[in-house]
């Protein structure tokens, strides 16, 4: 068997790693996971003046017949809305806006006046009809599809990846990844901290034999408005940051849109992310902000050093 | 020289030919009726599995005050290759396969807040 690699780029204002199992397959992994986070981007991004997602804010008010990766992309993050009770919910463009995160995040100001919150007005707004892949969002109300589109992104790409290579794949973005495919001998190796860039705790190494894993925490995006912290993980009742209970929460699952969806609902849930997480039998490790860990459904405890 | 058969005779051989064309009738239309019907299941059968396919449990509808409500979307099925046992239902987070396990070294990739 050939000996495995990894190769990253910039995509989605973050970095993409792919990893194939034969280093022979690298290429057209890599070109073809390009493809699919490319596609992503020019559909789902909230700050690219060309993207569909702002063609759509355009024309809020009425219905309006989209393409269907921006169908899919808009579904995905209603079918995670409906999941989490709301505690994820596309429709808090406006209040991330609000908020201070207006554009991409490396040119958001770190500082600025006093800003004032507005709850989401709530995804049960947004209509979708299958049948003509058609999208109605109201006027006044903006998509933000950051919590669910990335993770989506790393689900295609990674299909995609394997496809194109015919050997195991794993695709991350900015942490958040997915596996498919053979896994390399001693599994698929992910370290995981407070930040994806860095800094992780050798002894907090896990193996991932496929499926997804993410994590989402409030130490990395942040800035200030008026003097008070401002994070990206927004609870949709407030509009506001959501309360730092955890500080980095990390899920394994079968997809990466799955995982993604459950970090950032547990980020929102606070204390009530223990018993939500362990009624779906998701293997997650949830960082007090005091570092403290809460491990659940068999997430591995740390190595001993 | 010819008689003509009494009246009585002669009713029922003709009350038989009614029946006999009452029952040929009756077996004509048994038939179309037989064939009718079984078109009518074999059609409703297939398009009950092509609307299956082509619209698989998504609905859109909209309020009679025109602004437009969301009709339980459901989640898009897994990705080509992902576990089809745990694709979610509904945008359910279902859990892996296989939990993470501890391993040694640093990681290929790292994951935490992005």
């Amino acid at each position: 068997m050939s000996a495995s690699g990894v190769t990253s780029f910039p995509a989605l204002g973050t970095t993409a790693t792919v990893a194939a199992t034969d280093v022979r397959s690298l290429d057209r992994a890599e070109r073809a996971a390009r493809l699919e986070v490319d596609a992503i981007d020019l559909a789902c991004s909230r700050f690219r003046d060309d993207s569909e997602l702002a063609r759509l804010e355009r024309s809020t008010g009425r219905w309006t017949v989209v393409t269907p990766l921006l169908f899919e992309a808009i579904e995905v993050a209603l079918g995670a809305a409906r999941a989490t009770d709301g505690a994820v919910d596309p429709t808090v463009g406006t209040a991330m806006r609000l908020n201070g995160y207006d554009r991409d995040f490396r040119s958001v100001a770190r500082s600025g006046p006093p800003v004032r919150s507005r709850p989401a007005p709530g995804w049960r707004v947004v209509g979708i009809d299958a049948s003509r892949c058609a999208v109605h969002v109201p006027e006044g109300v903006r998509l933000d599809l950051g919590a669910t589109a990335k993770a989506l992104a790393v689900d295609r790409a990674c299909a995609a990846a394997v496809r194109a290579a015919g050997c195991g794949v794993l695709v991350s973005i900015g942490g958040d990844l997915t596996a498919l495919g053979e896994p390399p001998p001693g599994l698929w190796r992910v370290s995981i901290g407070d930040d994806h860039a860095g800094g992780a705790d050798p002894a907090e190494t896990v193996g991932l034999s496929g499926g997804g894993l993410a994590s989402s925490g409030t130490t990395v995006r942040r800035w200030v408005r008026g003097g008070v912290p401002q994070h990206h993980v927004v609870d949709p009742r407030t509009g506001a940051p959501a309360p730092e209970v955890w500080r980095t929460v990390s899920v394994a699952a079968a997809r990466c849109v799955d995982a993604n969806t459950a970090t950032t609902a547990a980020i929102v849930l606070g204390e009530r992310a223990i018993g939500w997480i362990a009624s779906m039998g998701l293997p997650a490790r949830l960082v007090r902000r005091d570092g403290r860990v809460v491990r659940l459904c068999g997430w591995p405890e740390a190595r001993a050093a | 020289m010819s008689r003509k058969p009494p009246r009585e005779s002669r009713r029922p051989r003709r009350a038989r030919e009614r029946a006999h064309q009452r029952a040929t009738g009756f077996r004509s239309a048994s038939i179309v009726t037989r064939i009718a019907v079984a078109a009518s299941v074999a059609l409703s059968i297939a398009f009950s599995a092509i609307a299956a396919v082509a619209f698989p449990g998504r609905a859109s509808r909209q309020s009679a005050d025109g602004k437009a409500a969301n009709a339980s979307p459901s989640s898009t099925g897994p990705v080509v290759a992902l576990p089809p046992a745990n694709g979610g239902s509904g945008g359910v987070p279902a859990p892996p396969l296989q939990a993470p396990v501890s391993a040694p070294g640093s990681g290929q990739v790292g994951s935490g807040g992005s």
